[in-house]
């Protein structure tokens, strides 16, 4: 355990405030790192299942404000959007466009590319991201632009 | 499942979870996973089965993409008609002991105090 917190500030850009140097980042952006060197790797496509993001937010305790400059610092850390809102409480409540959604969004990712899959899209009543269009996933943006958001 | 679902199935996840534990391997083995996951895609994939252009997914915990996986993940990719495949992967606990374990993989060597 002291090794891995030894190690950990290593991998977190520099440009975070230590604010939001918490566990849930810690535990997080290293999650990001492994599954883009993974991709990078094997050449595969990569998602992040089930509501992972939510579930490590809502038991840091992070408030909204946090939750907020989390989704926008990870974003900036992965090259593109990524939001997940369902999480309870202040996390989906800091969603920027929130739609509330009662199930979990699924966030793929690869070296370049991140995009949101939506398990139910006829669930959604607001667009929830505006930078995920294009790129290798290409059946998730098909859906999603046949569904008029993106 | 995927035809009647129509537009709303972005694809197939053949197994949820597999168990870190599988009697008769070690820590880092996924031998038997990789091989349901072979046969599992072969059978998918077959007559009449699911469009090349649905994704399969394939689930395994972190640690094991780190390890296994990023060896033997184009085994898989490989397989004739194997089509599009997609990796899943997530934290099943939350801020823990155990999760912060499975990373300790991918944290790169801590510098050494010369004290």
């Amino acid at each position: 355990m002291k090794a891995l917190s030894l190690a950990l500030p290593l991998l977190l850009s520099t440009r975070l405030p230590p604010a939001l140097q918490t566990r849930t980042k810690a535990i997080t952006l290293p999650l990001f790192e492994l599954l883009r060197g993974f991709a990078a790797a094997t050449g595969a496509r990569v998602m992040l299942g089930e509501w992972t993001l939510a579930r490590l937010g809502s038991r840091a305790g992070l408030d909204a404000a946090a939750a907020r400059y989390y989704y926008q610092e990870t974003s900036a850390f992965l090259g593109r959007c990524v939001w997940n809102f369902d999480g309870p409480g202040a996390w989906r409540a800091a969603a920027p466009a929130p739609p509330r959604l009662p199930h979990t969004l699924t966030i793929l990712i690869n070296p370049d590319h991140v995009a949101l899959a939506i398990p139910n899209p006829s669930r959604l009543s607001r667009p929830w991201c505006t930078c995920c269009t294009g790129g290798p996933y290409s059946r998730t943006t098909r859906r999603s632009t046949s569904f008029g958001r993106l | 499942m995927c035809v009647a679902a129509g537009p709303t199935c972005y694809g197939i996840e053949l197994l949820n979870e597999p168990t870190p534990y599988i009697v008769g391997e070690g820590a880092s083995d996924r031998a038997a996973l990789l091989h349901y996951y072979q046969l599992a895609i072969a059978a998918v994939r077959g007559a009449g089965g699911l469009d090349a252009a649905v994704p399969i997914v394939l689930m395994d915990w972190p640690q094991f993409l780190a390890s296994y996986w990023l060896r033997n993940a184009r085994a898989l990719a490989a397989l004739p008609g194997a089509g599009t495949l997609v990796w899943e992967s997530h934290i099943y606990a939350g801020v823990s002991t155990s999760t912060l374990l499975e990373l300790k993989a991918l944290a790169p060597t801590p510098p050494t105090s010369p004290f």
